[in-house]
């Protein structure tokens, strides 16, 4: 009776010695990426940009689709704080609803690709087989092609439009995060954790998802926030060359491709989305630097190794 | 050497033949059929029909698809890419003209990439944890996060409209003559600026990786100047892995080119890509597709073989 207790007692402080191990170790995370000045800047502008999306109607000063001929090619000024483009539309309102667009179709993009990713690479990793061999040749294939290339093959088929701008881009980052989770799941399958688990009994489902997912999913974070910019940046091009989101939709990069052609009397219509691109970009790459540092010490901060 | 080249080159048709077939089914498997992407939606019916009879027979899209891949591999083999469907010339003549004005165009971004990138790498390692290193950085990410074509219209604003000082957009002859210096330079320059900033972070902890090695101590001990050591001893060793990203960078400048041609009007295989799409010319699409990711699987092979050419611990393993 009281082995028993004991027992219990032993199982309970060990499991709660683990829980503060890793609420320590998560703070510890926290705290290192708040030592990093950039990487705050670079939260609080997106946190900002979210914000500013999702609130777009309070923020916005004016409709962003209403056109006035009247007030075309408008310097900035106080009713128009952007100014207006070839349309008459307001600037400001436009940049204010294309955060809707340009994060949703980035965020999308970045999240579909992980996700697919990470199934393609878990499934091949841990089973092996033919169904490895399948996927890697597939995957070797897709890595031959430079990642815009692939996006505008594929959206020339499916046609322009903003769900056809997500699949297109994140076909690109499918093929990258399988390789990765591949081999990390190649590394990790045969460690005692995963041996014991399976010893006992776990299922495969349970084995992946509860044993080894925990094991990549910092890598997976710093990849999400990098692909996140590169599939902004993209996404941008692509609607900029006329692929991707469609004219009257304020999305960034088609504001600055309908924009170009008033370059010489209206530059603020390029410039100011051109902003708002540049900076989402610029913190989304600060966040991805410093929790590359913080999650992963031994990984080095060096160049962006996808593009 | 010789049979690595070759090994690598027979380890390379399995994959271009991968990128044939995968741009061919793509293409032709859509839910769009290739017709529709060829026909303007707006044409009244009869007229439609008209001209989807006229294009299947000319191009054999009435026959079974697999009938098609295999004629189209073997006029692949012959040499012959198709035909256009707007300007009906062959898409292999179209593309011998314009592939030498987009390697001009990466040579001189890479060019600019690399001296940008490499210089200001070796500055910020040597000034580690100093103000000028936070700055570079600072760029070099900026230089990351920019929208290339935005990036090229303001550089057109300024120097093109304001200043006058540089062409707004075309080409103006080979890259070696003034004329088409000056054509070259803008969209180098936007084409290069994402690829230095790459590059700069990628020398600078490259360098301090070298830098903290015992040889390089061992270096300076022996009385050695500090440039010389800079110079001789780190940023020899630094720059083998910088080699191998320098040539994927130029790489990812072949799929960059094609918005930076499009900004700037630069008669290359990207505008080319840009304007078959747009006019709805399949077959320039696919033949142009195709070009560009076999580009890259080259410029791959000769990265991995500069690589072991450059460095003896690879070359002799």
């Amino acid at each position: 009776m009281s082995e028993q207790a004991t027992a219990q007692n032993t199982k309970v402080s060990e499991t709660t010695l683990a829980r503060d191990i890793r609420v320590i170790r998560r703070f510890d995370t926290v705290k290192r990426f708040a030592t990093n000045k950039f990487a705050v800047v670079g939260f609080a502008f997106l946190a900002l940009m979210v914000l500013i999306a999702i609130f777009a109607p309070v923020v916005a000063t004016h409709s962003p689709t209403d056109q006035s001929l009247l007030t075309r090619l408008q310097e900035p000024s106080s009713d128009h704080w952007f100014g207006t483009d070839q349309l008459g539309r307001d600037v400001f309102s436009r940049v204010v609803y294309g955060a809707r667009y340009s994060l949703f179709i980035g965020a999308g993009a970045a999240l579909v690709g992980l996700v697919a990713g990470l199934i393609l690479g878990m499934t091949s990793g841990f089973f092996g087989g033919w169904i490895d061999m399948v996927s890697m040749r597939i995957i070797d294939i897709l890595l031959s092609f430079p990642g815009v290339l692939l996006a505008i093959l594929i959206v020339s088929v499916l046609g322009p439009g903003v769900v056809n701008l997500i699949i297109a881009i994140s076909i690109g980052f499918t093929s990258p995060v399988a390789r990765l989770v591949r081999s990390a799941v190649l590394s990790l399958k045969n460690q005692d954790f995963v041996l014991a688990a399976i010893s006992i009994g776990a299922g495969n489902t349970r084995i992946m998802t509860r044993h080894l997912l925990p094991n990549i999913t910092s890598l997976l974070i710093i990849y999400g926030t990098l692909y996140f910019a590169v599939a902004l940046l993209a996404a941008a091009g692509l609607s900029f060359l006329g692929l991707g989101a469609q004219s009257p939709t304020p999305e960034w990069g088609a504001m600055i491709g309908s924009g170009r052609e008033y370059l010489r009397d209206a530059s603020n219509a390029t410039l100011f989305p051109g902003l708002a691109i540049f900076f989402t970009v610029l913190s989304l790459n600060f966040i991805g630097d410093a929790l590359r540092d913080a999650l992963d010490p031994r990984m080095k901060s060096s160049g962006q190794p996808m593009r | 050497m010789t049979s690595y080249i070759l090994k690598r080159l027979l380890a390379a048709i399995p994959t271009v033949l991968g990128i044939i077939t995968l741009v061919f089914f793509v293409l032709h498997l859509s839910p769009g059929d290739p017709i529709n992407l060829m026909i303007p939606p707006d044409l009244p019916s009869s007229v439609r029909a008209e001209r989807i009879d006229d294009i299947n027979a000319r191009y054999g899209f009435d026959q079974p698809v697999y009938v098609q891949y295999f004629q189209y591999l073997g006029n692949i083999a012959r040499g012959d890419l198709g035909e256009s469907l707007r300007h009906q010339e062959p898409i292999i003549d179209d593309l011998k003209r314009r592939i030498p004005n987009t390697l001009q165009l990466g040579m001189v971004s890479l060019l600019i990439s690399a001296t940008m990138g490499i210089g200001l790498g070796v500055i910020s390692a040597i000034r580690h944890g100093s103000l000028t290193d936070n700055f570079t950085m600072l760029g070099a990410l900026a230089g990351v996060s920019m929208p290339n074509f935005w990036l090229g219209l303001l550089l057109m604003l300024a120097f093109g409209l304001h200043l006058g000082i540089l062409p707004i957009s075309g080409y103006g002859g080979p890259v070696w003559t003034w004329e088409g210096f000056k054509h070259v330079l803008m969209p180098a320059i936007t084409l290069g600026t994402a690829g230095a900033g790459v590059l700069a972070r990628f020398t600078r902890s490259s360098m301090l990786d070298v830098i903290s090695q015992d040889y390089v101590r061992t270096a300076r001990a022996k009385g050695l100047a500090y440039r010389t050591v800079i110079t001789r001893h780190a940023l020899k060793n630094a720059l083998i892995p910088i080699v191998t990203l320098l040539a994927l960078e130029f790489g990812i400048m072949l799929a960059g080119a094609i918005v930076v041609e499009t900004v700037f009007a630069w008669p290359g295989v990207g505008r080319y890509l840009i304007d078959g799409i747009n006019g709805r010319d399949f077959p320039v699409v696919q033949a142009t597709v195709m070009v560009i990711a076999i580009g890259f699987v080259l410029i791959n092979i000769v990265t991995d073989v500069l690589y072991t050419y450059i460095d003896p611990r690879i070359r002799f393993n």
